[in-house]
């Protein structure tokens, strides 16, 4: 720890900047969206819900700067707004994966046996389900609606926490600074919070990353089949999902969400990237 | 010097009979030239090809092109004799006895017969091993018998419009089906249509091949094969890229970019499907008149359909009969129809809030199928809705969900679905859509919410059924549809879908139709490939 | 070791009997009944009853459940409701399309995954890296729809070198290979930058690591250090994700199959989910959760084969 600090103080610039160049590009990025996410109703212009058939499948101009959908709604708004759906969605689920599995997987790694064959087993269960096919389970059973699609994401990438957390947690729990503290008479709970978690959360970020990824995916091929939040809600799944129907006719109502999507995508994973290497102490080098 | 010598003549006239026998049949032909393979995509694949087993749409394109019906339609859609060749009623309209034409073999080279024709209806009818859905549209037989080349019909009360009913009906061989049973027959049908089974790899391709021993023509085409590419822009570039020949479904945003390309060509005709809005009155305000018709003016259904089909591939519905099917009444439909008016929805709203009907924050739940058309409508309507200031609610489901909450429980709200006339009639319409009470019809009794006997709507039905002359029938039809559509505004009918093929231009005589059934061997066609 | 998998075959069992189970649960909890799928709207009351007794449907959920479970001990998985034939032919019909599928984009996300991702850890931090990683991540940022079509319109349409759609036959034919190859680009770009970054990664780690430390020093030359030594350890957790992607990807892919309409099991299940076909959706959830265990089984041998730690701890777990 300390020698990493001592050393930054003599590191040039550059270096600095080239090594944490994830991060710094990550960080303005993702605030950047979370700004016009909650900013949208002050910095748009016009109403993401405004049907408007005269002008519909317009390119950008000065009124619509990135153009009009095929109902004549301004594509920026609709961005705009649909952010909010994006972003709520995909930290939500992610948070509720990683909360669940991180427990699951530290109560597995170390209870008994009996326990821990359970929870691994039912990972295992639950990873071989199908994602859509969840997805179209709950939706159906639940209704569409944006808290149902958190829990989907959700409960979908629990499993690969818990495996994560517990192959790791496993892993560490040998090593010697874990043993002495026991010896020292450490309760398991400070065990895990003290010298455990800082350890897994390299492991963590990088599944946690991935997972945003991939849920910003899911939310796209649930609107697909028609399961993502009801419209009108300007979700981007079902953003690009209505515009690929008509793609024959204007190929940039597809582009701009898609582009959000990938931005944001890669926002989480580049913030994911940098922040295990910041703090993974084996990485240091 | 002899120039026309008696041999001269009888060689010049023998001479000229040949040429003329030479040139005749390309006469005949009109040009056409036999041979080749089309290939089409289709929107799905069949689940089924036994006839009377299989329901979906893709299911029924696929088996019409192997097995006859009982009767079937002219280009105009009139009823004609295809296996049957004559049929006639008793004098009550009670028991039908059709002709069988003789001479038809099954693929397998057995004879069709009179007995073929009453299995394939009994087979139907023998629930639940069939399960079929063709099942309610021939619910009205009692008994069947097959005497000779005819076979009977004995039905349970008058029915004027039953040959129409059969043409939905095709036939099975009574033995084979028996000996293999319905799984067996499932995976190797044999029929008597223009085209024999080949293989069928689920979800890949169909293969159909020629029947040389078609009773009606010999087909021109050699081979068919049935593609199933679900999703519809790629159909479109299959077309385009000439990896198929025919392909249907071609949807509004795809019919733009398929118009300017060469060697491809659109063909379209009216559809005869009715698609519209309803009301589930299990509640108020659903229930009430003066809601129902602010609603009605609430919405700018033209402009919807404008948004929806921007190439005009939907024709504005003003009524539940379809185009093609008589009676026609638009005019006066379409002029006494509720028209978008904001300012009338509004007041009507303040009328409705003041006597205690709704609130100004009630919801108003519209509930659409998972149908990106019917999603946009209803976005539009709820849009509308909010403008006139009623807190309008979209919820959308994916179809099976849909059709439980539709058909079932006491849930009121506004709904859509499509119906196609199972016969050519107007009963087929009426007494499916709107037969009230107790033992009314599933879209009139359960989805409506019409629980009670409504005289107005039953007696007409009832009375048209037994009657055969049109002219009379139709005066019973008319008030009748404009008493729902216009008194009771139990619908808002949306529109008609145009059917819309898109073809290579080397597919020669593909009529579209209206059925939306792929028409490759008909009375009036045989389509054949010039290249 | 062989105790070791006795024991993963026994668990396997009861694991894939309650995934089935939570499927024929969630099956019957959602709305919608087989019966009015197939009879249609217009169905009367009647013929619908009947139709729901004959598919046993109108027993309670626990007999029905000991039914189809007797039914499968003795192989019987019982009838499509929309195929109206057995289920165990109707999927397996369909098993060497989508295996094909999915070896096919694995062997090109692996292909290209790995050594990028290996080249990546190797020149850490440089440009090279960066780029390697927005190459990818932007990949797998693009939905699947969007990037099938375009691969369609340019390889098929604009330049016709390839078919659109489609299975063209089985893998060994130069039609089936053709066909396949757009589908499998396509289905590589969801798995190709998770193996990336896995790899770079774990290589990074291990790279790190005193070994290779001591490797070094002792004078080999970098390839074999990064290659027998680095890369040996580095690919143990690649693998485990490979298997648990295969796994996933048995379910069938369902969006790539569906556009570039090649008959899987993907379009397979959410069509039968659609129609409420229950057995054949109960029928797909067992195979591919036996194969899906199957699949991670052999990861876990093959671990244990190449990493002699795990073997002792599997020795000592057994």
């Amino acid at each position: 720890m300390s020698e990493a600090g001592g050393a930054s103080a003599r590191v040039p610039l550059r270096r600095r900047v080239r090594r944490h160049a994830q991060i710094l590009i990550a960080l303005p990025l993702l605030a950047g969206l979370v700004l016009v996410a909650s900013l949208a109703p002050l910095l748009m212009r016009h109403d993401p819900n405004r049907l408007n058939p005269r002008v519909k499948v317009q390119p950008p101009s000065q009124t619509y700067v990135l153009g009009t959908d095929e109902f004549g709604r301004d594509i920026l708004s609709r961005l705009a707004y649909g952010a909010r759906i994006t972003l709520i969605v995909t930290f939500a689920s992610v948070v509720l994966a990683a909360v669940g599995g991180t427990a699951l997987g530290t109560v597995a790694a170390y209870a008994g046996r009996a326990v821990e064959m359970v929870i691994m087993r039912t990972m295992d269960g639950m990873l071989c389900f199908p994602p859509i096919l969840l997805g179209i389970f709950v939706v159906t059973f639940l209704g569409p609606s944006l808290v149902n699609l958190i829990l989907v994401i959700g409960v979908l990438y629990i499993p690969r926490f818990t495996r994560v957390v517990h192959s790791s947690t496993l892993a560490i729990r040998e090593l010697e600074y874990v043993e002495s503290a026991r010896a020292l008479g450490s309760s398991a709970l400070r065990i895990v919070a003290r010298a455990i978690l800082p350890n897994i959360l390299a492991p963590i970020m990088v599944q946690a990353s991935l997972a945003a990824g991939h849920a910003i995916l899911l939310e796209s091929g649930l609107s697909f089949l028609g399961l993502g939040p009801p419209p009108p809600a300007p979700s981007w799944g079902r953003m690009v999902e209505q515009s690929g129907r008509y793609m024959q006719l204007s190929i940039l109502p597809i582009i701009w969400p898609s582009a959000a999507i990938s931005a944001t995508v890669l926002g989480f994973n580049l913030l994911g990237d940098g922040l295990r290497d910041l703090l993974d102490p084996r990485l240091r080098n | 010097m002899k120039i026309l010598s008696v041999t001269g003549l009888r060689a010049s006239g023998v001479a000229i009979a040949i040429a003329m026998l030479l040139v005749a049949p390309a006469l005949c032909f009109g040009g056409a030239k036999p041979g080749g393979t089309l290939r089409i995509a289709m929107y799905a694949d069949a689940t089924s090809l036994d006839p009377g087993g299989a329901n979906d749409i893709p299911s029924q394109k696929a088996y019409n092109l192997v097995f006859d019906s009982v009767l079937a339609f002219d280009k105009n859609l009139q009823v004609i004799g295809h296996v049957a060749t004559a049929w006639k009623p008793s004098a009550d309209s009670k028991v039908w006895t059709f002709t069988i034409r003789p001479g038809i073999k099954f693929h397998d080279g057995s004879p069709l017969t009179a007995e073929d024709v009453a299995f394939s209806f009994q087979r139907i009818l023998d629930a639940p091993e069939a399960a079929s859905q063709k099942k309610s549209s021939i619910a009205m037989i009692d008994s069947i018998e097959a005497k000779g080349n005819e076979v009977s019909f004995k039905l349970k009360y008058p029915f004027a419009p039953f040959p129409g009913t059969t043409a939905q009906i095709h036939i099975v061989p009574k033995q084979l089906a028996k000996e293999v049973g319905n799984k067996g027959f499932a995976s190797r049908p044999v029929g008597s249509g223009p085209f024999k089974f080949v293989d069928w790899v689920k979800d890949d391709h169909l293969t159909l091949d020629r029947n040389d021993q078609y009773w009606l023509k010999r087909p021109n085409l050699d081979r068919v094969i049935l593609r199933p590419i679900p999703e519809g822009t790629v159909r479109a570039m299959s077309l385009m890229a000439g990896e198929v020949d025919v392909v249907d479904q071609v949807s509004s945003e795809t019919i733009a970019k398929l118009q300017g390309v060469k060697g491809v060509e659109l063909l379209s005709t009216t559809g005869l499907n009715y698609y519209w809005l309803g009301f589930r009155q299990y509640g108020p305000p659903y229930n009430n008149l003066k809601f129902r018709r602010m609603v009605y003016h609430a919405i700018d259904m033209d402009g919807a359909i404008k948004t929806i089909f921007p190439q005009g591939n939907a024709v504005r519905a003003y009524g539940a009969v379809p185009p093609l099917v008589w009676p026609h009444d638009d005019k006066f439909l379409r002029e006494q129809a509720p028209q978008p008016d904001k300012a009338k929805a509004k007041s009507l709203l303040g009328e409705l809030i003041a006597e205690g009907v709704m609130k100004p924050d009630t919801k108003v739940l519209v509930s659409m199928p998972n149908d990106p058309e019917r999603i946009k409508l209803g976005e539009i309507l709820v849009t509308n809705l909010k403008e006139i200031g009623v807190n309008g609610e979209l919820k959308v489901s994916e179809t099976g969900s849909y059709i439980e909450t539709a058909v079932k429980g006491t849930e009121p709200f506004i709904y859509s679905l499509f119906a196609v006339p199972r016969y050519l009639d107007p009963d087929a319409v009426f007494s499916w859509l709107f037969l009230t009470g107790p033992s009314g019809s599933t879209h009139g009794a359960k989805i409506l919410g019409l629980a009670g006997v409504d005289p107005k709507i039953n007696d007409p039905i009832e009375k048209a059924r037994v009657i055969s002359d049109q002219g009379e029938r139709a005066k019973l039809y008319v008030p009748l549809q404009r008493y729902i559509m216009l008194d009771r505004l139990y619908h808002i009918p949306a529109y008609y879908r145009t059917i819309v093929l898109g073809k290579r231009s080397a597919v020669q005589d593909l009529l579209p139709a209206p059925n939306d059934l792929f028409w490759l061997v008909t009375p009036f066609s045989n389509v054949w490939l010039d290249r | 070791m062989l105790r070791y998998l006795g024991n993963r075959l026994l668990y396997a069992i009861p694991t894939v009997t309650c995934v089935v189970f939570a499927v024929f649960l969630l099956l019957h909890l959602i709305p919608g009944d087989p019966a009015q799928v197939m009879l249609g709207v217009g169905a009367s009351e009647q013929d619908l009853a009947a139709l729901r007794e004959k598919l046993g449907l109108d027993r309670p959920l626990v007999v029905q459940f000991a039914r189809y479970a007797r039914g499968v001990l003795s192989g019987d998985l019982g009838d499509s409701f929309a195929y109206r034939k057995e289920v165990l032919p109707v999927i397996l019909e369909r098993l060497p399309a989508t295996l094909e599928l999915t070896f096919a984009a694995m062997l090109l996300a692996c292909g290209i995954g790995i050594p990028l991702g290996v080249e990546a850890a190797i020149r850490r931090r440089s440009s090279f890296d960066l780029l390697c990683r927005v190459i990818a991540l932007t990949g797998v940022s693009f939905p699947v729809f969007w990037l099938a079509i375009q691969l369609m319109y340019l390889f098929a349409v604009t330049l016709p070198l390839l078919p659109l759609s489609g299975r063209g036959g089985p893998v060994y034919t130069w039609s089936g290979v053709r066909h396949l190859l757009l589908p499998a680009v396509a289905l590589s770009t969801i798995m190709l930058p998770s193996t990336m970054r896995l790899t770079r990664s774990s290589m990074l780690e291990v790279l790190g690591q005193e070994y290779v430390r001591v490797a070094r020093s002792k004078g080999l030359r970098e390839l074999v250090v990064i290659y027998k030594h680095a890369f040996r350890n580095a690919i143990l957790p690649v693998i485990t994700n490979i298997g648990l992607q295969f796994g996933m990807l048995l379910g069938g892919a369902f969006l790539t199959e569906h556009v570039f309409a090649w008959p899987g099991i993907g379009q397979l299940t959410v069509n039968a989910i659609f129609r409420r076909d229950f057995p054949l959706v109960q029928g797909v959830i067992l195979v591919t959760a036996l194969a899906f265990f199957l699949v991670n089984l052999g990861v876990d041998v093959s671990y244990a084969y190449l990493d002699p730690r795990v073997r002792r701890e599997m020795a000592e777990r057994a």
